[in-house]
């Protein structure tokens, strides 16, 4: 049954027990009286025993449970009514059985009412039946009524006529109130499910787009960077071959040269200082040139052998003019010298992206730590950067694709969700700490 | 005894000359713009030892080239020399044994040497 429905019976019931305990107090009172006057009896202790049960359902009304309420007071109140009829016939309080039927019809509904008013009619006929033939006898006059059967039945008929009113009219019109509401109740309660149904079918669909919404930013993010890596690819390749010839008739001079003195036996140093310049000149520009090569090559198999320390002392060589003087680039490479299997061009981007995030992230001075170790299978890099760090409100944030914090031209926000989706793509982790003003660690997990 | 004749083939003059100038002490250097004067050369001196090509020159790339010169003469050991990174197609042609090895440009004239000397 519906809660709602039972707090008000609940209600109902206490109400009854208080006012049933105020109300009985009085002739309680008057039950003290004459017992002073004419001492103890039968009639104050059978008094007192249902003025106690009535007022200790009254006290604990809200430990006792509902039925058993309900039980106690209608028996309250047909003892009463019975034993009124039963000592002073029908000048007694038999009405209290109105009382009694009110609370079974309020609490259990017509159908329990009418039974019990049909039992409290033969007990009634019972007594009548005694009093007619004189086995019982009112202490008070007039004595002749109780004899006479045209009063009991006309009793009867006032008491049955009373209840039925009660039990048909009231009863009924309660009875089927609650159908109704009962109804109603079921109604809502179905709307209640296929609005929880229809809010959960609209949080999946959310769900489902919010994903796709996600995956085709990746995707986007994704073409964006292969179309941008193919383009920068042409470019360096281009520059790169243009470059190297002319780099080669340096080598070639200088080669020529080298053998030019050595044949004419030229031992002078501001010679071979000239020429060992021209010579590192050379062969750090070449360098820069093969690292960006490495850093587009446009493959895209997973299978080459990636020097982890060689990758990265290429991007730095690649980012060296943004670090002078400014920035002090600390190695802590293992001795193991870490190689893992994939693509090296796609590794120079993951390396390039995140060195790229720790200069730009630091204002003036400050330095980028680099660590490599290697544990079992894994090799572990970690970068940290002394830089401004990063917001914890936009620390879940920052992998996403075209996040950004960074001013219009500095970045895309493409750079961090390119290197989340490479390593991945290596079957490795990307981990990032940050502290506001402290810095940010980027830790990465490769299996080699 | 003769110095071994080496071809080497490239559209740069510079290039040209610095070779020979770097090998001509070793080598007999032999000098071509492009595949097809390449080829001519090789028609002309059936003694060469060693090819060096360029990869990328008109008419003819420094693999399309060696591919018929091969043809032409079969003995002689081919190398490439290039400003771009090794392609699939310079991969495939090593694979192939169409070349022995493939330097890089700005080209370290020791490295090249000793290979030379290792195939003459």
């Amino acid at each position: 049954m519906n809660n709602d429905l039972i707090n008000i019976k609940e209600k109902v019931i206490n109400n009854i027990t208080i006012i049933s305990a105020f109300f009985i107090g009085f002739p309680y009172v008057l039950s003290i009286l004459r017992m002073i006057r004419i001492g103890w009896d039968f009639a104050f202790v059978w008094h007192t025993v249902v003025y106690a049960i009535v007022i200790i359902l009254s006290i604990f009304r809200h430990r006792i449970a509902l039925l058993t309420k309900v039980i106690a007071m209608a028996t309250v109140y047909t003892v009463i009514a019975i034993a009124s009829l039963y000592k002073f016939s029908f000048f007694g309080a038999y009405y209290f059985v109105f009382i009694g039927i009110a609370i079974l019809v309020i609490l259990h509904g017509f159908k329990v009412a009418l039974y019990y008013i049909g039992l409290f009619t033969l007990i009634y006929v019972f007594i009548a039946v005694q009093y007619i033939l004189g086995y019982l006898q009112v202490e008070l006059p007039p004595q002749d009524h109780t004899t006479s059967v045209f009063s009991w039945v006309a009793i009867l008929v006032i008491l049955l006529s009373l209840s039925l009113v009660i039990i048909k009219g009231f009863g009924q019109f309660y009875s089927e109130l609650i159908v109704i509401i009962q109804k109603k109740e079921k109604t809502e309660i179905e709307l209640e499910k296929h609005k929880e149904q229809l809010e959960r079918r609209v949080s999946e669909r959310t769900t489902e787009l919010q994903q796709t919404i996600h995956m085709l930013k990746e995707t986007q993010a994704q073409l964006l960077q292969a179309e941008k890596m193919a383009s920068l690819g042409v470019l360096t390749a281009g520059v790169s071959h243009e470059i190297n010839n002319p780099l080669n008739y340096i080598l070639g001079g200088y080669t020529g040269l080298v053998q030019y003195f050595r044949d004419n036996e030229v031992n002078d140093e501001t010679v071979t200082v000239l020429l060992d310049s021209i010579k590192a000149g050379v062969d750090r520009s070449s360098k820069i040139v093969s690292g960006l090569n490495e850093f587009s090559r446009q493959k895209e198999t997973f299978d080459e052998q990636c020097n982890i320390h060689e990758i990265m002392d290429n991007c730095l060589l690649m980012i060296n003019n943004q670090l002078q003087n400014k920035i002090e680039v600390r190695k802590n490479y293992s001795n193991e010298n870490p190689h893992i299997i994939g693509n090296i061009g796609k590794m120079h981007q993951v390396f390039l992206n995140i060195f790229t995030n720790a200069y730009q992230s630091i204002k003036d001075n400050g330095s980028i730590t680099i660590t490599t170790k290697t544990k079992e299978d894994m090799c572990y890099i970690e970068v940290s950067d002394t830089g401004i760090g990063i917001r914890k409100d936009d620390l879940p944030k920052v992998m996403d694709p075209f996040f950004t914090t960074k001013d219009p031209g500095m970045g895309t926000g493409l750079g961090l969700s390119i290197t989340y989706s490479i390593v991945k793509e290596h079957g490795g982790n990307l981990e990032i700490e940050s502290e506001q003003n402290k810095g940010t660690t980027v830790k990465i997990s490769i299996p080699h | 005894m003769d110095r071994p004749k080496v071809l080497y083939v490239d559209d740069e003059e510079i290039n040209l000359l610095l070779f020979e100038i770097n090998l001509r002490g070793k080598y007999h250097v032999l000098k071509a713009e492009d595949g097809l004067k390449g080829l001519e050369v090789i028609k002309k001196n059936p003694d060469i030892k060693v090819v060096v090509s360029d990869m990328k020159m008109p008419y003819l790339n420094g693999i399309e080239f060696i591919t018929k010169a091969k043809e032409l003469a079969p003995n002689v050991c081919y190398f490439i020399l290039t400003g771009f990174e090794i392609t699939d197609e310079l991969q495939a042609a090593l694979d192939k044994g169409l070349i022995l090895n493939c330097f890089r440009k700005p080209f370290n004239m020791n490295v090249i040497d000793e290979e030379l000397e290792k195939v003459i």
